[in-house]
């Protein structure tokens, strides 16, 4: 039994940044870099699979991204899974979700796992494509924003509940092998324990080139690319001036027309 | 001539109102000589077709199937859509659903594929899609290089829904061979609030380490009751012992699910704090330091004292 | 010379390890020399550069040396750092800025002799923030009060440095807002105290109310005054002592809440408040550590539990009222027993096998907790009642060295940053995965190898 999580080192921004020279992404100086938060939630998710299966069960982590990248991947390894996968090549460099789901699905291919699992989103762009894309290409069954699992090893049914628009949550099944784009909250993520972090560095991280995965670097296109990249014009609070009892005033009236008061 | 797609969408019979504003986004950018079609899924797809008869939509495309939202299903007409009338772009909401199917059709298409899409427009013949990166940091222009067709999601919330009433074309459509994978099992309706709980209130008045000392939490807390809010605080009042742990907002303590307004008084706001409640629409954040980074994801920002705001807004409730 | 070993030993480790965030941790606690090492690893890359110039943490020393980069990223960053000292904040403007930077440096706290430069900033913006510097002087202050802007004007008026004759032009000229914040403002000259002690608007009643240096007398008469919330700003007023605020029947609940907070109140007018039909005015009275025994054991058992907590929470609070609370079936009310310092031992007992989040957390902050129980808190399944024992100041080695095996960052953090971690902890924590941990365990081993002279 095997279980793959793609994760994804995200990158925050500082309060104030600069753009890059090419005016089409932001200069690295001010990326503050961490696996992507939904990440800790769906490999949360395969390693309660894994427990409660026992030894024989595998959990492999996949990335796509340079040796930078490779924090991610051991965050997710001191966790508690088995081995990583990373995919580089530099021409991934301005990859979208369509040409990761790409390269994912090689490895997929390669990997043979009993189910997959993503985040439901990156919290970098929030496009929610990689995961389902990834399904796509492969022809598996899937479903976005899981909230809940109930999923044995080997099954080849899995029944599951998707958080919809609301609050409201939809009942689902669904055959397996499957893809699963995993929700916030569905479980509460573990942290590493010191030891993991520890181990996470003796565990076994295939470095795969495109080359590796049969594919060529012209092979893997993306299904858009970014023309430019501007600050909002309007992004900053509303700022509420005046004297305090004058400041209090004006909150008293915005608090009165929301609460309908 | 260009043909343009919104699939429209219904959830358990009753059609969503997002729909209205998919075909409202691309009304925006349609030429006089565009065609756009508006196709629905559905048990009884006619049941819909008046209310998706709004200006600019020139054929409502009617597939009778099920009720039951099935991904498969809703590729395979996208792809049949696609394979007929070889459409410039195809839209849909951005909504949970289409999380599910939309990037699954793209990649069978080979299309373009933007989404959470905010603004369209075209530049030099080309379709340009803006949305939003880095936690709504930045906005990105997006084109489609050598795309034939491009699959959009649009953000909700952003186009105002279509309105007027034409008389389009109505035309059926047999849904497609597809490879059903999933089985519609029933709902869960949202878990009911009740009590007074971080997780299920409206309005909460949270304080942070600003607020000093134990017994200027009870001057807080007297405001909170007051003005009907429940009292939030961040990590280190809790640590403190000075509200029950069960106040914390935060990452290692409740998600203020249900807030529809957030004053944020003396909390600098850690990535910790913000976890809790940074998706909240109506934050106001109340801090003496213009610089604390609750301020950046504020609605309304009070620069001064939590104090006199505090003493000052006892005033008006 | 143990200093020189000490230090010298830890520096070479700093160095060996390469750490950025260790490295910005010992640096203040080093001489020069040790410093020129640190800097170079704390400042290597221009990301790091950036994370330094906007961290509030960050060394002055540090924020100093970033000052003399042309990077207008690094000087945006420096201006609005609290911690930039004056002579970097100066060297900032020196190089002429654009007024988004100055604004930063004319609202920051060590501005100081910047602000007469500032104040004649062509840029509107920049004199606001001027006018809004608490440090701003009082000849600063005069000279923006002439111009013609409503915020310059409520900044003014609100200004700790503005005196009598400033704020005797802003009565004449400002508008109800900046009226208000004048009579309010212990500067304010007594002939104007009197005109807002009548005037027609509430609001300005209210202020006069509120200020600390009002007569005596004006204090009294506002205590009559038929608006509440004129009221209310006079009883909190602590120009006049509690023992002056005789009459406690105030029709609204809110004043009487107010009183209830004052301090040397009679004991008549205590008596009366601790029987308020009105919950919280019963909850400050309880926390009134003014308030004598029997009243605490009748409010001890009050029907609300707020009210309860309160007493527990009262520092007056008598050993057998505290016993008795700690059985009380609220676990908040417990939990007010579990954090006391001064309960007894039967009180503490009675908590220890209590169930309850809360009151193991407030047990865990204890000093009077048994040692042997701080362990088993520190083992806790629930992270954050672990932490607890991180800020307990008689935490046995024994748990200390647990919490330095959790897995939740934020309690090696906790422990790191206690001032007398030991050597052997604070070198396990130097390697921590945890930037913050080993910044804080650096400082730490940095600050005794410093005083080991």
């Amino acid at each position: 039994m095997k279980i793959l999580v793609t994760v994804k080192q995200v990158a925050a921004l500082d309060d104030e940044f600069e753009l890059r020279d090419d005016g089409r992404d932001v200069d690295e100086d001010f990326f503050e870099e961490d696996l992507n938060e939904f990440d800790h939630y769906s490999v949360e998710e395969a390693l309660l699979i894994k427990e409660a299966a026992g030894d024989d069960a595998e959990v492999v982590i996949v990335t796509v991204g340079n040796e930078d990248t490779d924090d991610a991947l051991r965050t997710a390894l001191a966790k508690g899974a088995d081995r990583g996968i990373r995919i580089w090549d530099e021409s991934l460099a301005d990859a979208d979700g369509i040409a990761v789901a790409k390269v994912l699905a090689k490895v997929v291919e390669r990997e043979k796992p009993d189910m997959v699992f993503t985040g439901a989103q990156s919290a970098d762009f929030g496009s929610a494509v990689t995961g389902m894309a990834l399904a796509g290409l492969l022809g598996w069954p899937h479903a976005a924003v899981v909230c809940n699992l109930e999923y044995s090893p080997g099954s080849d049914t899995a029944t599951l509940r998707r958080e919809l628009e609301g609050g409201l949550e939809e009942i689902m099944t669904v055959r397996c092998p499957a893809v699963l784009s995993i929700q916030l909250g569905i479980n509460e993520p573990r942290y590493a324990s010191l030891r993991g972090i520890k181990q996470a560095k003796q565990k076994p991280v295939d470095e795969l080139t495109l080359d590796d995965l049969g594919l060529a670097a012209d092979g893997v296109t993306s299904a858009s690319r970014v023309r430019r990249m501007y600050a909002p014009e309007k992004g900053q609070a509303e700022l509420i001036t005046g004297s305090a009892a004058e400041q209090a005033t004006r909150l008293a009236e915005i608090i009165k027309e929301l609460r309908g008061m | 001539m260009a043909n343009l797609i919104v699939i429209a969408e219904q959830r358990d019979g009753e059609l969503r109102e997002t729909s209205l504003e998919t075909i409202a986004a691309l009304t925006s950018i349609k030429q006089a000589d565009d065609k756009l079609a508006v196709a629905i899924i559905a048990a009884d797809p006619q049941a819909h077709v008046q209310a998706l008869s709004v200006d600019g939509v020139d054929e409502v495309v009617a597939v009778k199937a099920t009720d039951d939202f099935q991904p498969d299903l809703t590729e395979a007409v996208i792809v049949e859509l696609a394979k007929e009338r070889k459409p410039s772009v195809i839209a849909v909401a951005h909504g949970v659903d289409a999380w599910s199917f939309a990037p699954a059709a793209a990649v069978k298409l080979d299309s373009g594929l933007a989404t959470d899409v905010m603004g369209l427009k075209v530049e030099d013949g080309e379709l340009v899609a803006t949305r939003a990166g880095y936690a709504e940091k930045v906005l990105v222009d997006i084109d489609f290089p050598e795309k034939e067709t491009v699959l959009l999601t649009v953000r909700t919330n952003v186009f105002e829904p279509a309105a007027g009433s034409g008389s389009p074309e109505v035309t059926e459509m047999a849904p497609p061979e597809a490879d059903v994978a999933t089985t519609h099992e029933g709902w869960k309706p949202p878990a009911d609030a009740g009590g007074i709980d971080i997780g299920g209130a409206e309005f909460i008045l949270s304080i942070g380490r600003g607020v000093g000392d134990e017994s200027n939490v009870e001057e807080f807390q007297e405001l909170a009751e007051n003005m009907g809010a429940t009292l939030g605080c961040s990590r280190p009042i809790a640590d403190n012992g000075w509200l029950p742990k069960a106040h914390q907002v935060g990452q290692s303590g409740q998600l203020a699910a249900n807030c529809k307004l957030y004053i944020a008084m003396g909390v600098s706001g850690s990535v910790q704090h913000q976890w809790g409640m940074k998706h909240v629409e109506n934050i106001v954040a109340v801090n003496t330091d213009p610089e604390a980074s609750i301020f950046s994801i504020a609605r309304y920002g009070i620069v001064g004292d939590m104090f006199e705001i505090a003493e000052e807004l006892e005033n008006h409730f | 010379m143990a200093f020189v070993s000490a230090a010298d030993a830890l520096i070479s480790r700093l160095v060996a390890l390469g750490d950025p965030y260790a490295a910005l941790g010992a640096y203040d606690h080093m001489g020069d020399e040790e410093r020129a090492m640190l800097q170079d690893i704390a400042l290597g890359t221009r990301r790091q550069r950036l994370i330094v110039a906007a961290a509030p943490y960050a060394p002055a020393g540090l924020l100093e040396l970033l000052s003399r980069e042309a990077d207008a990223a690094l000087v945006l960053r420096l201006a609005k750092n609290p911690a930039t000292p004056a002579d970097a904040l100066a060297r900032l403007l020196a190089g002429n800025p654009p007024a988004r930077v100055r604004r930063y440096i004319a609202a920051h706290a060590h501005a100081g002799e910047l602000l007469t430069q500032l104040a004649q900033d062509n840029s509107i913006e920049v004199r606001r923030a001027v006018s809004g510097n608490a440090v701003a002087t009082t000849e600063i202050v005069a000279a923006l009060a002439i111009e013609d802007d409503g915020l310059i004007a409520r900044n003014v008026a609100a200004a700790p440095n503005a005196d009598a004759a400033t704020l005797q032009q802003l009565w004449h000229v400002g508008d109800a807002w900046v009226r208000a914040d004048v009579a309010a403002h212990p500067g304010c000259p007594p002939e104007i105290l009197s005109q807002a002690e009548t005037s027609d608007d509430a609001l300005i009643r209210r202020k006069c109310a509120s200020n600390p240096a009002l007569p005596e007398a004006m204090l009294m008469r506002l205590l009559e005054d038929p608006d509440e919330q004129v009221r209310g700003a006079a009883v909190r007023n602590t120009a006049i002592s509690g023992e002056q605020l005789d009459d406690a029947d105030d029709p609204s609940a809110k004043v009487r809440r107010l009183f209830a907070r004052r301090t040397r109140l009679l004991e008549a007018v205590i008596a009366r408040l601790a029987a308020d039909p009105d919950d919280w005015v019963r909850r400050w009275i309880a926390r009134n550590s003014d308030v004598p025994a029997e009243l605490l054991e009748q409010l001890a058992k009050d029907p609300a539990a707020a009210v309860r907590r309160s007493v527990a929470r009262n520092p007056a609070c008598p050993p057998d009222i505290l016993s008795a609370l700690a059985a009380d079936p609220e676990s908040w009310v417990r939990a007010g027993v579990a954090l006391c310092e001064d309960a007894p031992d039967k009180a503490i007992a009675a908590l220890l096998d209590d169930g309850d989040r809360d009151v193991l957390g407030a047990l865990g902050r204890n000093p009077r907790t048994p040692p042997e129980q701080l362990l088993v808190i520190a083992r806790h399944q629930d992270k954050d009642v672990r932490r607890s024992v991180a800020f307990n100041r008689a935490a046995p080695q024994e748990a200390l060295a647990v919490l330095a095996d959790d897995t939740y960052p934020l309690n090696r953090a906790t422990l790191a940053s206690r001032k007398d971690l030991t050597a052997l902890l604070a070198e396990r924590l130097l390697e921590d995965p945890e930037p913050q941990v080993r910044f804080a365990a650096a400082a730490n081993l940095a600050r005794t190898a410093a005083t080991q002279t």
